[in-house]
């Protein structure tokens, strides 16, 4: 099957009309991207397969509510990132989110990055807590103010940003010990 | 922000697929989804299923007693009626043709008669109500003698008549009269013992396009499923026997001893893709009544009834038995359109064409499907080619 053969609209169209066929080919087109998202919330591949699925589903369940006023790949990554947090929280590694006072270390400029693929990274994002993990993922990847972070996980905007830097500051400790 | 962007970046990039199992499941979860969607259309068609059944043994009720109805008042049964009228003249011993009509209308009346059907005429022999102001309008005058005093019908005697209930009126015994003398024209002959016109019996064959009506029938017509319906053909064979009741109805009905139903599909099964052909066959019983329209086309409308003879799965080269899986008997109705072809002097061939649908599922169900869940009814499209020998 050639997923390129079929244009969005077509697909879009198909999965409206709950055809297993085009349900395949919109799930492969992004199923290595959403994959990656469900890795950085998730820190293991067992748990982030699981978000996928469900997140799919959801996804090929609620498509005819879709009206085009985005993208449709933001519409599954919104929908991905949303069924993330709710595993998680239904795994209960929310609830213990507090306020920790963490002081913010921006790497400098001149600090070299280590040159790491996703496989690898996992094992550090696995090391995360799993508040400062969702928070860090949440404003770093997707973009959120803490504010709207803060929303979202229930907790209050000090929480989010203590979270956030307490999740940078240990990558960045990580990473440092990184050849 | 370097590290954001930097984090950003790997998890964007990310280029590992996740596995196969992933795609399954979503799958199983999006077929569990249809199962129930199924459950729940079946569910709410079964509860509307009553309504249909009411409907459909009323519209049988009324189409009976429409049938019935035709039947009684049609000219066929004036010579019942005639023989009736025959049996009881015991009004009088006057002899109808001693009647005196003072003024000569009856006389113009009975003449009248003779133009007319044999519809009005029946409707006036109907008529049993003695009323005197009826004979006032054939010219019997009350009290008064006859010109030639041959009959005197005077008051006393009407009301003695009226008295004694006299089951016809001078009317009837105009309209009896009448009837004795019309001319028996060829095109009204019928049969005075059965009141029909002709009987015939006959041979009749059908190459049939037949369809199971069910959802995988349906789904196998869509392009992109995985399973593919055939069109699929079969045979009748059986005899009929009919009636011509007047110039315009026929009543028939037919037994085929063989009448078959058949659906091939295209399919995966056990991993192979096959071709699978379900058999259903019936001993059937139809009764037809035929409009005619014009001098060579006619409408048909009827019923069928099928007792089961054997449901059968082949599949390839090999053969299932699916008797238990099928009911034992199957009804519907007929709708078609003939041509009879005259030839000789007492033969008729008949090419037409007709649409049968079932009204029952005839799916009862297995140890894995419920039969509501595979709802099955049997429907065709038949090429109908008859030959028929006029007994009379």
């Amino acid at each position: 099957m050639s997923i390129e053969l079929y244009n969005e609209e077509e697909v879009l169209q198909g999965c409206q009309q709950e055809n297993r066929r085009c349900q395949e080919i919109l799930y492969r087109r992004f199923a290595a991207k959403m994959y990656g998202i469900c890795l950085s919330y998730a820190g293991d591949r067992a748990l982030a397969q699981d978000m996928l699925q469900e997140a799919f589903v959801k996804v090929f369940r609620s498509i005819k509510d879709f009206r085009g006023d985005g993208s449709l790949e933001g519409w599954v990554r919104r929908i991905v990132v949303r069924t993330a947090i709710d595993l998680l929280r239904q795994r209960q590694s929310l609830e213990k989110l507090e306020k920790e006072e963490f002081y913010s270390e921006s790497l400098t400029q001149n600090e070299a990055l280590p040159n790491l693929q996703m496989g690898e990274m996992i094992s550090y994002i696995n090391k995360l807590p799993d508040g400062a993990r969702v928070v860090f993922n949440l404003f770093a990847v997707e973009g959120y103010t803490h504010r709207e972070i803060a929303e979202q996980l229930n907790i209050s905007e000090g929480t989010s940003k203590s979270q956030y830097n307490r999740a940078r500051t240990l990558l960045k400790d990580w990473l440092g010990k990184v050849d | 922000m370097k590290l954001d962007k930097w984090y950003k970046s790997i998890v964007e990039a990310n280029t590992e697929a996740p596995p196969e199992a992933v795609w399954e499941g979503i799958q199983n979860a999006l077929d569990i989804d249809l199962v129930w969607s199924k459950i729940e259309s079946d569910l709410s068609v079964n509860k509307k299923k009553p309504i249909y059944a009411r409907l459909a043994v009323a519209a049988s009720i009324v189409l009976a007693l429409a049938l019935g109805g035709l039947l009684l008042y049609q000219p066929w049964n004036i010579s019942s009626q005639s023989q009736l009228v025959e049996s009881s003249v015991n009004y009088d011993e006057t002899p109808s043709s001693e009647l005196l009509y003072s003024d000569g209308e009856g006389a113009k009346d009975i003449h009248s008669l003779e133009g007319t059907g044999p519809n009005q005429i029946a409707d006036v022999t109907r008529s049993t109500q003695f009323d005197a102001e009826e004979i006032d309008e054939y010219g019997v005058q009350p009290g008064k003698s006859s010109v030639d005093g041959q009959v005197d019908v005077g008051l006393e005697r009407i009301e003695m008549l009226a008295a004694s209930y006299v089951p016809f009126t001078l009317s009837e015994r105009v309209a009896v009269d009448a009837i004795a003398e019309l001319p028996v024209e060829e095109e009204d002959y019928y049969d005075k013992t059965t009141g029909l016109r002709s009987v015939y019996v006959g041979l009749t064959g059908h190459l049939a396009n037949t369809w199971l009506l069910s959802s995988k029938t349906f789904m196998g017509l869509q392009p992109d499923d995985l399973t593919n319906t055939n069109i699929t053909f079969a045979s009748n064979v059986g005899v009929q026997l009919g009636a011509e009741v007047n110039p315009s109805l026929k009543l028939q009905t037919e037994f085929l001893w063989l009448s078959q139903n058949r659906q091939q599909y295209n399919e995966y099964l056990n991993g192979k893709y096959v071709t699978s052909m379900l058999e259903l066959d019936y001993y059937t019983i139809s009764l037809q009544t035929k409009y005619r329209l014009s001098s060579n086309h006619s409408l048909m409308l009827g019923g069928y009834f099928g007792l089961m003879k054997t449901a059968r799965q082949s599949v390839d080269e090999a053969v299932f038995v699916l008797d238990t899986e099928y009911g034992n008997y199957d009804y519907g109705l007929i709708l078609g359109y003939e041509y009879p072809i005259p030839f000789g002097s007492k033969f008729t061939f008949t090419p037409g064409v007709f649409a049968k649908v079932g009204l029952t599922n005839v799916f009862t169900g297995n140890e894995l499907i419920p039969f509501y869940l595979n709802k099955t009814q049997n429907a065709s499209v038949n090429l109908t080619f008859s030959v028929a020998y006029n007994i009379f």
